[in-house]
């Protein structure tokens, strides 16, 4: 498997049928893939179902697919297309239990308490969020994306990203600091 | 004084920022009690989230 390829090359080598192409570049994203939709929906066999039609999705557009920007951006907004829609059809999701970080041995009982009260508190808080600022908010902290890049994803102006991270951080914040021994620490 | 823009903060605390536009923004929560706090609670946040586990995915290269 060609690794060095870079994405345009990979993209440039699917548009010409190179499937050798498409398993490269599920390689190389399908976690990403993926940990976007669960996030998203809270589900691991309905996040699985998303990040494989993501790929089947990438895999028919590659022939009108333009190398002028990063491939994720031309990539996530498939995969919250597909959430969305899978949404709509199921109506509210349930969630399932987001699993905890792994603990540490050498945690105390009581760390380890206050880590799963805060770890819980988080992922309310992350569910009770607007979908639209939920969706902002992940791109922006578990991608890294600018907000600039985080409007191209999702097809909204600048103004408008800034706004959702902005109200969801507010949220986020609000809801947290409520909390006894809250801490990151 | 101008406080920092709270997209900013919020951009600096991604690491978003860089250069000049980081320099000074460091340097106002250096001096502005409520921008470092309202920082801080954006980077207890921002540190919580990482808390938040994925599991992994199946290879997809056999489905697809």
């Amino acid at each position: 498997m060609e690794n060095s390829a870079t994405d345009h090359q990979l993209m440039s080598g699917l548009a010409q049928g190179q499937l050798w192409a498409l398993d490269c570049l599920i390689d190389r994203y399908q976690q990403k893939v993926f940990a976007l939709a669960y996030r998203i929906l809270r589900d691991w066999h309905s996040a699985e179902d998303v990040a494989q039609e993501t790929f089947i999705r990438l895999h028919n557009a590659a022939p009108r697919y333009k190398p002028d920007a990063k491939l994720i951006t031309f990539l996530y907004p498939i995969v919250l297309n597909l959430c969305r829609d899978m949404q709509r059809k199921a109506g509210r999701m349930t969630q399932s239990e987001m699993p905890l970080e792994s603990i540490s041995d050498s945690d105390s009982p009581e760390s380890i308490a206050i880590k799963n009260e805060n770890v819980t508190a988080v992922t309310q808080a992350v569910a009770s969020l607007p979908q639209r600022q939920k969706t902002a908010l992940l791109l922006h902290r578990f991608d890294g994306f600018s907000h600039s890049e985080v409007a191209q994803i999702m097809n909204i102006s600048q103004s408008a990203a800034e706004s959702l991270l902005v109200r969801a951080y507010a949220s986020l914040r609000q809801s947290l600091t409520k909390i006894k021994n809250f801490n990151a620490g | 004084m101008e406080h920092v823009i709270e997209i900013q903060l919020i951009e600096y605390t991604n690491g978003s920022v860089g250069g000049p536009q980081k320099a000074a923004i460091e340097n106002h929560l250096a001096g502005c009690d409520s921008c470092r706090q309202l920082y801080e609670q954006t980077k207890l946040v921002y540190d919580s989230l990482g808390d938040l586990a994925v599991p992994q995915v199946n290879d997809l290269t056999a489905r697809v």
